[in-house]
C-alpha cells in the first residue's frame, strides 16, 4: 500500500488535543486495511518525525435512521500515534 | 499604568500611554473565554475549545471593539490623573494595534485639544455702567394710546381733508422698477396709517397732504436686498452686500379713503374691557410692562457688554476642531432656518462654501466667548441640571411652535447639537452668574431730546 493511501486525514477533537498535551498523541483516521506498521511507516516518512508506539482502533458505524429505513454509518479505523518526545506535527499545533 | 504628556501647541497635546502587561493579558483572556462559549468548532463541545487552537483560529486581531474600549478607558484614568480637559474628538492612534501581542503592554498614543487654563481673573464684580431706566411720559402716553387706539372708532373725512400723520388711509398701489411692475408690491384696497413706519423709508411721508380721490405717484429708494426672499432670515447672508445699487421704485398710488382715529377718554370701561378693575390700575400695569422691557433690554446690553469683555480678555486662539464645529453648527442652524421658512436651499442663495469663510470670524469671536464662559463655570462649579435642559427644550417648543418630544428628540439625536446645547444653556448660567455679580454704577436716563 502507497504511504499516501494510508492516512486519510488528521482528528482535530476534544480529547485529541489532551493526548497531545499528556503524551505527544496524534490522531488520524485511517484506511481501513491499514496496519500499524505501515501507519508507522506512513508518519514518520511524510510528517518526517519519529514514532514510538501506535494504537489503532476500529470506530463502529453508528446506527442511523432515515424515516423508517434504518442503517449505519461506515465503520473507520482510528489510529493514536506516539511521536517522540519533541517531535511535533504542525497540523495539530492549534489547528 | 504609565503616561506622559508631550506638549504640540499651545492647546494640543500628545499623550503617550501604555497599558501593562496584564491588563492586556487578562482582558485577552477573558475575550477568549467569552467567545469560546458561543463558538461551535467540529470536535469539541461548546465552552471545551483548549485556548490555544482558539487563538489559531481567531486572531487576537479581530477583537478591535475590545482593544478600542481598552483605549478609551485608559485614555479617560490618563485624563484624569493629568487634569487635561480635552474639548473636540481626540484623536486615536491605532497603529500599535497592528502588531500586539498578548503578552507585551499595549502601546499608544492620544492627540488633543485641551480647554485653555483659566485665565480671566476678574471677572467676578465687573464695573458697568447700568442705565436707571425711566419711563417717561412720553413713552407711556404712547404706550396708553396704543391701548386706547383699540377701543377707538373710525370717522371718514371729508373729501376736501388732506391726509395729515396718524390718519389711516385706504389705497391701492402698485409698484415699478425701470418701468417694469414689481412683483409683490402691489395691493388693493390696503390700508396703512401714516407714521407707523411699515412701509418702505419715505413711502408714508409723500402721502401727507394728499386727498381722497386722487391718483399720483411717489419715488421711494428701495432698501438693499429688497428683491431678495431671504429676508425672512434674521442671519446675515454671506455676499448680501455685493452689487446692490440703490433701486428707485415708482409707485403709482390711488388714495381712496381718509380716516382718522378718535381716541375714546379713558375711562373705568375701558380699564375694565382691558381686565383691570380701575383706571389706576391699568395705568401702573402699562407702566410696569415698560419698565420690565427697559430692564430687560438693558440687561441684554450689558450682558452683550460682558461678553465681548470677556472675549477681549481671552487672547487664546480656540482650537481649529472647535472652531470648525462652531462653524458647522451656524450653517446647520441656517439651513434649518432657511427649510422652515419654507424655502428650498437652492433658491434662498445661501452658500454655504461662502458662509465658511465669511463667518470664520464670527465663529472664533463666539467660541473665545463659549470657552472663557466655560472657563469661569468651571471655577465656580457651574452645571447644566436636567431641569435646564427640560427647561431649554419647552422654551424652543414654544417658539417654533413644536411638540417638546419633537425637539427633545431632533435635540437628543444628534450629539453635536446637544452639546451645543448645554453650552449654550452654561454660557447663559454663568453669564447670570456674572451678571448678578457685576458692580453697577447707576446713572440716570437723560430724557429724549426733541
Amino acid at each position: 500500500m502507497d504511504i499516501y493511501q494510508v492516512i486519510d486525514k488528521p482528528l482535530v477533537t476534544e480529547k485529541g488535543t489532551t493526548m497531545l498535551s499528556d503524551g505527544n498523541w496524534v490522531t488520524f483516521k485511517v484506511n481501513m486495511d491499514a496496519n500499524k506498521i505501515q501507519i508507522r511507516e506512513a508518519v514518520q516518512k511524510i510528517f518526517n518525525v519519529s514514532v514510538l508506539r501506535v494504537n489503532t482502533q476500529i470506530v463502529r458505524g453508528t446506527r442511523r435512521r432515515f424515516g423508517r429505513t434504518t442503517g449505519h454509518t461506515k465503520a473507520w479505523k482510528k489510529a493514536m500515534v506516539q511521536l517522540k518526545e519533541g517531535d511535533k506535527i504542525e497540523i495539530f499545533e492549534g489547528v | 499604568m504609565e503616561y506622559d504628556v508631550e506638549e504640540l501647541e499651545e492647546l494640543k497635546r500628545k499623550l503617550n500611554i501604555t497599558i501593562p502587561e496584564e491588563e492586556v493579558t487578562r482582558r485577552v483572556n477573558d475575550a477568549y473565554r467569552k467567545l469560546n462559549q458561543e463558538m461551535k468548532m467540529p470536535g469539541f463541545r461548546p465552552g471545551k475549545i483548549p485556548q490555544k487552537v482558539l487563538e489559531k483560529q481567531v486572531p487576537m486581531q479581530s477583537f478591535g471593539q475590545l482593544f478600542q474600549d481598552l483605549m478609551q478607558e485608559y485614555y479617560e484614568e490618563a485624563l484624569h490623573k493629568t487634569g487635561l480637559r480635552p474639548t473636540g474628538q481626540p484623536e486615536i492612534d491605532h497603529t500599535g494595534l497592528q502588531d500586539i501581542k498578548k503578552n507585551e503592554p499595549l502601546k499608544f498614543s492620544v492627540i488633543l485639544d485641551i480647554k485653555p487654563e483659566l485665565k480671566i481673573k476678574n471677572y467676578k464684580g465687573l464695573k458697568f455702567k447700568k442705565k436707571e431706566a425711566v419711563v417717561s411720559d412720553k413713552e407711556f402716553e404712547e404706550t396708553l394710546e396704543k391701548v386706547l387706539s383699540r377701543h377707538g372708532s373710525l370717522e371718514l373725512m371729508p373729501a376736501d381733508h388732506a391726509a395729515e400723520k396718524w390718519d389711516i388711509l385706504k389705497i391701492d398701489f402698485q409698484g415699478f422698477v425701470e418701468d417694469q411692475p414689481m412683483e409683490n408690491e402691489k395691493a388693493d384696497d390696503f390700508e396703512l396709517r401714516i407714521g407707523e413706519k411699515k412701509m418702505l423709508d419715505g413711502f408714508e411721508d409723500q402721502l401727507i397732504g394728499h386727498k381722497a380721490g386722487e391718483e399720483f405717484e411717489i419715488k421711494v429708494i428701495l432698501p438693499p436686498n429688497w428683491n431678495k426672499k431671504t429676508q425672512r432670515i434674521s442671519f446675515p447672508i454671506p455676499g448680501a452686500d455685493e452689487e446692490q445699487a440703490d433701486d428707485r421704485a415708482t409707485f403709482k398710488i390711488k388714495l381712496k379713503e381718509v380716516k382718522q382715529l378718535s381716541l375714546p377718554e379713558l375711562t373705568a370701561e375701558i380699564a375694565k374691557r382691558e381686565g383691570f378693575d380701575t383706571v389706576d390700575e391699568l395705568r401702573r400695569a402699562i407702566k410696569v410692562d415698560l419698565q420690565n422691557h427697559k430692564d430687560q433690554q438693558e440687561e441684554l446690553k450689558i450682558k452683550e457688554d460682558i461678553f465681548n469683555r470677556l472675549v477681549k480678555e481671552f487672547d487664546t486662539m480656540p482650537p481649529e476642531s472647535v472652531i470648525e464645529r462652531e462653524i458647522k453648527f451656524m450653517i446647520e442652524g441656517m439651513k434649518y432656518q432657511i427649510a422652515q421658512s419654507g424655502m428650498k436651499l437652492e433658491d434662498s442663495g445661501f452658500e454655504p462654501e461662502k458662509a465658511e469663510k465669511e463667518w470664520r470670524e464670527k465663529a472664533i469671536f463666539n467660541t473665545k466667548g463659549y470657552m472663557a464662559l466655560e472657563s469661569i463655570a468651571q471655577a465656580e462649579n457651574i452645571h447644566v441640571t436636567q431641569q435646564d435642559m427640560e427647561g431649554e427644550y419647552e422654551l424652543l417648543a414654544k417658539q417654533t411652535n413644536q411638540k417638546v418630544e419633537d425637539i427633545q428628540k431632533r435635540i437628543m439625536s444628534n450629539p453635536d447639537s446637544l452639546n451645543q446645547t448645554t453650552t449654550k444653556i452654561l454660557g447663559q448660567k454663568t453669564m447670570n452668574f456674572i451678571y448678578s455679580n457685576c458692580e453697577f454704577e447707576f446713572y440716570k436716563e437723560e430724557p429724549p431730546k426733541e
